[in-house]
């Protein structure tokens, strides 16, 4: 009665008649920890299972009640039902294999939380509606969808692990097998105050402890005689059980989070802090989000249907707690594409046809946290399962990423290398106005350290005036720089092996040693606000006016698309709200910086002249440089020490009165990439200006420029990389962690 | 019922239109009716065959065969113990590309992993460019066995499967003879030399379906 196909598609096999209906049994009570599967497509039908977690022993009557009927309904409210009646219908459990796989394991969760239950239920309700909705992407047209082969007859399919891994936990319900249960909880307690910290070792553990009970589960008389799916499930549910409750502690975004431990396998994704790694490919992928179909030769339309379902598939990936879920998201992502491939070719198609496909889709869902996913699964997936059709899917998951994050060029790509950096180019300059703010924010964690390297107040960074926002000025104008690519987006740093920037590392501790939330938001809060690319940006704006509006005014142009694009533009300050201000700040950037641009434009072209220095002494940036570092009116403890000019496009300021100086080559490829053609067109601006203006930091510390700075006006695009070479080299010995040996840059 | 005794990983490799998806799908077409097909989902087959009385689940993965895929060849073939290097016989870069392959296999796996060599399109032996004679040499010189197979008529097909489960057990019993546990006929795999019967696994499908 397993095939009792409508309510658990996981066991429904090919021989079910019903080759053409499409069934999703919404059963979205989840009054109890739950654990709630992914649906696995079925070979014939795409049916959307929830497997449920109304409570269990309402679901287990209902069923005795339903078992004739094809679709029984779960939509039991949440009733809780007290510890002691919980196992006097396990027994019932044995021999019903019809169960929704995860039914037996939640009631064998609820053992031994009972009284987390509350609290759970509280959790399920927000989850619910989420999950519901994952429930209706997962419907889809009446068609008959063959994808997958036989899955019936493969000798341990994922459908029938899940069975086996339900009829595991309801064995496991019998008395006879207290020993175990209480060998399970023991384990996690165990776990959960002594864990490993490095998650290898996590791994490792979890792993052998999981091959122990193994054996010892099949040395117990109820699973004499276990056949082969019957030992897979055992390991299922062993990982189900273990890595459901200790997903808080070995998933790192979950450990960045501060999650804790909760019931459920279903993880509200917003309780996720991704690491510095996801980010970076999240941030990659991101930008290469220009490529289309054909740059992978894929014969397909950007939108298909199908395309558009499995990046729905992949994205859940972060959903589920499990690896096995995990896996499954990517199984039925793939499945899907394969239901492409056949309705294209007709035949089952082979890697050859598939990888690419699964590429783009990779690509265009560009889930969060995929390289956490990847490792977790690595680390937690019961090895021989990773031996398997779903371990194939992982693999390719995983030549996929390993692909994309080689995407450094068009080597692989059908398109000129031109053609890629200019898009490239094009998106790293859209990229805060393209993500979504609330994206935007949880990225702004990572993406202003290494985007913009301007870090912290008292780092010196030698890149600083490039990385950040200097460069998408240079962007803007001159979108031929190729050769200032390979070093100034942070993703290549992985595969041009410069040595991250302080506030680079920095960062990643601080956000490892922050495990709450909270605290990290705050913090990347503060951090943006008080980072220093506002004085890179008002060293290089050499704040002219006291009013930018003086120069660049929005009357008259006001219009839908300024207010689309500029959403505050007719707030007040009571219409903003606090989850809007990294919007905020994110627009008032954008905004300096093409004021920036315009200017030096002008500038460029006129014989603009400052009339005082900016007010940076309010900039909370230049109010956190630590005074070590302030500049004294000495034009030798300027060059030295200065992280403001350092750090800043006052590089042609500072380089230009250190033309005399030691030769420094170690900033000359980074800056050079920076500046060839970022800075050119600026270092118009800056070279004229500094010819009569206190810099900002100047005019805060009484440092004078206007002697320092004649000397190489006259050739501006020419002498930026010239002069990068003069810079100092008292700077890198003294902040020698910050700078990027050039060694690294080549 | 009995369990699967030995699982084996065979990787696929080939440049693009060599044909190497297709030796695996009429490898497994011919040997089984519909029905008992076993997993044939794009990049990954398996099935279980009975050799010498083992059971024994031949996973096979297809990888991608295109110039632009090759770098993500070790994510693949890492833990296989059988590779199948396929080339077009009418086609000498995709010799060349088997070489290639053939070199880092060995580079990375060593002899760990029972190597063939498939000259496919045995069919089209008017516009061979390649002498069987030049490859058969090359397979020798690199520990790997030469196969000519033509998916389209369907010849050596099945021969190359059931030749390469069989070294790959003998390899399996030959380098830890002393370790294998789930097996109580190991002595019986290693002297073996008789033509022996290969039965499709029907048992393994029959279970699952047998609630109905």
């Amino acid at each position: 009665m397993w095939f009792n196909s409508s309510s658990s598609p996981a066991n429904s096999n090919s021989n079910n008649s019903n080759s053409s209906s499409v069934v999703s049994s919404s059963n979205t009570n989840n009054n109890k920890g739950t654990a709630v599967a992914p649906i696995i497509y079925n070979s014939n039908n795409i049916i959307g299972e929830n497997s449920n977690g109304s409570s269990y022993e309402q679901q287990q009557q209902q069923q005795q009640q339903q078992q004739t009927k094809k679709q029984s309904s779960f939509d039991n409210n949440s009733i809780l039902i007290p510890k002691s009646s919980s196992s006097s219908i396990l027994s019932n459990l044995i021999d019903d294999l019809s169960l929704p796989t995860s039914i037996s394991y939640e009631s064998l969760s609820n053992i031994d939380s009972i009284d987390q239950q509350q609290q759970a239920h509280n959790q399920q309700q927000q989850q619910q509606h989420q999950h519901q909705q994952q429930q209706q992407s997962i419907m889809i047209g009446g068609e008959n969808i063959r994808i997958g082969g036989g899955a019936s007859s493969a000798p341990v399919s994922l459908e029938e692990s899940a069975k086996e891994k339900a009829s595991f936990y309801s064995k496991l319900k019998s008395p006879k097998a207290a020993e175990i249960r209480k060998s399970l909880t023991n384990f996690v307690v165990q776990f959960s105050n002594g864990a490993p910290a490095s998650i290898d070792q996590q791994g490792i553990t979890i792993q052998n402890y999981t091959k122990e009970l193994e054996s010892w589960i099949l040395s117990n008389p109820l699973w004499a005689n276990a056949t082969e799916p019957e030992i897979e499930g055992i390991r299922d549910g062993i990982e189900k059980y273990l890595m459901t409750k200790l997903f808080y502690c070995t998933f790192s975004p979950a450990r960045l989070g501060g999650l804790e431990p909760s019931e459920g396998n279903i993880v509200n994704e917003l309780g996720l802090v991704p690491t510095e790694e996801d980010l970076k490919l999240y941030k990659h992928i991101f930008i290469l989000g220009f490529l289309e179909p054909h740059h992978l030769d894929i014969q397909l339309s950007a939108n298909d249907a199908r395309v558009n379902q499995a990046i729905t598939e992949l994205k859940k990936i972060n959903t589920y707690k499990t690896p096995r879920d995990k896996i499954v998201c990517i199984y039925n992502c793939c499945k899907v594409i394969f239901k492409l491939l056949k309705t294209v070719s007709g035949n089952p198609a082979g890697a050859d046809d598939f990888l690419p496909i699964f590429i783009y889709v990779v690509l265009r869902a560009n889930p969060l946290m995929l390289q956490s996913n990847i490792h977790y699964i690595q680390t937690f997936r019961n090895p021989s399962r990773l031996q398997n059709e779903t371990g194939c899917y992982f693999t390719h998951l995983m030549s996929s990423v390993s692909f994309i994050e080689n995407l450094v060029n068009a080597d692989n790509l059908s398109m000129s290398d031109f053609e890629f950096f200019q898009q490239r180019e094009k998106a790293e300059s859209e990229l805060p106005l393209r993500l979504n703010p609330d994206l935007l924010k949880r990225l702004n964690i990572k993406q202003h350290p290494n985007n913009i390297h301007i870090n912290n107040s008292n780092n010196i960074n030698i890149n600083g005036g490039g990385g950040g926002f200097i460069q998408p000025i240079a962007r803007v104008s001159t979108p031929k720089s190729i050769n200032s690519y390979p070093v100034n987006n942070n993703q290549n740093q992985k595969y041009i092996p410069t040595t991250p920037t302080k506030g680079h590392t920095r960062h990643l501790s601080f956000s490892n040693s922050n495990h709450n939330n909270n605290t990290i938001n705050n913090n990347s809060i503060t951090n943006s606000i008080s980072q220093p690319m506002f004085f890179g940006e008002e060293d290089f704006d050499h704040s002219n006016s006291n009013s930018p509006n003086e120069h660049f005014t929005f009357d008259g142009i006001i219009n839908s698309e300024l207010e689309k694009r500029y959403e505050f533009l007719n707030y007040h300050a009571d219409d903003i709200k606090i989850g809007q201000i990294q919007k905020l700040l994110e627009d008032y950037k954008r905004l300096a910086i093409e004021n920036n641009l315009l200017k030096s434009r002008f500038n460029s072209n006129s014989s603009y002249q400052f009339s005082e220095p900016s007010s940076l002494s309010s900039s909370p940036a230049l109010s956190r440089v630590p005074s070590s570092n302030l500049v004294s009116a000495d034009t030798k403890a300027f060059n030295n020490t200065s992280p403001i000019l350092s750090s800043s496009p006052i590089h042609n300021i500072t380089n230009n009165n250190n033309t005399h100086n030691n030769n420094n080559n170690s900033h000359h490829g980074l800056i050079k990439n920076n500046s060839n053609n970022n800075l050119s067109n600026l270092s118009n601006q800056s070279n004229l200006n500094n010819n009569n203006n206190n810099t900002p930091s100047g005019g805060d510390n009484g440092l004078n420029i206007d002697k320092l700075s004649t000397t190489s006006s006259s050739t501006p695009p020419l002498n930026v990389d010239s002069i990068i070479n003069n810079n100092n080299n008292n700077q890198s010995s003294d902040e020698s962690g910050l700078i990027i040996p050039e060694e690294d840059l080549q | 019922m009995s369990d699967v005794e030995k699982s084996f990983k065979v990787v696929l490799l080939g440049e693009g239109c060599v044909g190497k998806t297709s030796i695996v799908l009429r490898y497994i077409q011919n040997t089984f009716n519909d029905k008992h097909l076993m997993t044939q989902h794009a990049g990954f087959f398996q099935k279980n065959i009975n050799i010498a009385g083992k059971r024994v689940q031949l996973t096979i993965w297809d990888t991608a065969g295109q110039e632009r895929f090759h770098a993500l060849g070790p994510i693949y073939y890492r833990g296989s113990q059988g590779a199948l290097v396929v080339y077009d016989i009418t086609d000498n870069d995709s010799f060349v590309k088997a070489k290639n392959w053939i070199k880092e296999l060995k580079t990375m796996l060593g002899n760990d992993i029972s190597l063939c060599i498939i000259g496919n399109k045995a069919d089209l032996e008017k516009s061979r460019v390649i002498p069987l004679a030049e490859a058969e040499s090359y397979a020798k010189s690199v520990g790997a066995i030469h196969y000519s197979t033509s998916a389209k008529l369907n010849k050596g097909v099945e021969d190359l499967f059931l030749d390469l489960t069989k070294r790959m057990l003998a390899n399996m019993n030959s380098s830890n003879n002393s370790t294998i546990s789930t097996s109580s006929n190991t002595s019986q795999a290693t002297n073996r030399s008789e033509r022996i019967p290969i039965v499709p696994d029907n048992a393994e499908p029959s279970r699952t379906t047998c609630c109905n």
